[in-house]
């Protein structure tokens, strides 16, 4: 069994088949020529039912048209991207998490609020009277402080 | 006319008669090989287009390295593997196996007139991979010799005929099921 049997084609087609591919040289040939010298071979051409009528320039939309079909993908790619990433976002239960925490914190006044920092900043200087009364707490007296301090 | 006479008539400068004669030579035999690789009368026509427009295209620099006919065949052969290519493609675009999508265009195909036996063969030469596709029409529909398949698939001879080997055996396999 040879398969070329398997397929059949329409009638005379060969014979349509050897003229359509031996007029190759003259199309290509005339592919070849700058257009506005085509113009002046085109009735004999168009004889021949070789070249195909000359087209109209296109028109403002059509040329316009690929740009505006750029510009709407890109905002439909925008607003998918941002309609997934509200999608994906943090869930509402951190909301409702940070809302039962402050249900649970003591109502307090702001200025109740201690800065130990801030309060020690603002603390008065250590005076005389009271570096004494700590020396007389501890038992150390003045003058080894002082024989302390010339040692140095 | 042989390959010969035709170069002849182009180094002559009879161009446009050398071509006439190079499609008068060899269309038909090319119709049929593209078909079988094809599947479809109108991709065929299409393609026999582009190869003798390529062919047209390289004549000038044909060096007469190899005989014209295998030139030739070599054209056709490589468009024809660029046109499978493209099915793969076109096959994943319309969201179906390969196999499925050629086995559908054998059963659609308006031209062609085998019977059960020989629609089962077609099928199962398009399930081959394509260079064993190629392969084997050559040899078993086209009855080319290996040397000549060689030189047109500038590959050996001992590489087809292990080649046309497997391909063999999965179509005998094929058609056992």
């Amino acid at each position: 069994m040879k398969g070329k049997n398997a397929y059949r084609v329409p009638d005379g087609y060969f014979a349509s088949l050897q003229e359509r591919l031996s007029a190759i040289p003259q199309q290509e040939q005339l592919s070849a020529i700058p257009q506005q010298e085509q113009l002046s071979v085109i009735p004999q051409q168009e004889r021949l039912g070789v070249i195909p009528q000359q087209e109209a320039a296109p028109g403002v939309w059509v040329r316009v048209r690929p740009y505006l079909a750029l510009a709407a993908a890109f905002a439909v790619l925008v607003t998918l991207g941002t309609a997934l990433l509200r999608w994906t976002a943090a869930p509402a239960e951190d909301d409702w998490d940070s809302f039962a925490v402050a249900q649970m914190m003591p109502r307090t006044e702001p200025d109740a609020f201690y800065d130990a920092t801030l309060a020690e900043s603002l603390a008065p200087a250590l005076t005389y009277d009271d570096i004494a009364q700590y020396l007389l707490e501890t038992g150390v007296s003045l003058e080894e402080l002082e024989n302390d301090e010339t040692d140095d | 006319m042989t390959d010969g006479q035709i170069i002849s008539l182009w180094q002559e400068g009879r161009r446009d008669e050398a071509f006439r004669e190079l499609v008068a030579a060899y269309s038909e035999r090319l119709y049929w090989h593209v078909r079988r690789l094809t599947g479809s009368h109108e991709d065929t026509d299409d393609l026999l287009q582009e190869i003798f427009v390529r062919a047209w295209a390289a004549l000038p620099s044909f060096r007469g390295e190899a005989q014209l006919g295998t030139w030739l065949w070599r054209i056709a052969t490589n468009q024809s593997l660029n046109f499978l290519r493209q099915q793969r493609l076109r096959a994943a675009l319309s969201f179906k196996s390969l196999d499925r999508y050629e086995a559908q265009r054998i059963d659609e195909d308006p031209w062609f007139d085998g019977d059960a036996a020989e629609r089962r063969l077609m099928k199962a030469l398009a399930r081959l991979p394509h260079k064993q596709r190629i392969v084997f029409s050559l040899r078993y529909f086209d009855e080319m010799s290996y040397e000549e398949m060689a030189r047109v698939l500038d590959t050996s001879v001992g590489a087809l005929k292990a080649s046309y080997h497997f391909a063999s055996e999965i179509i005998r396999a094929e058609l056992s099921d």
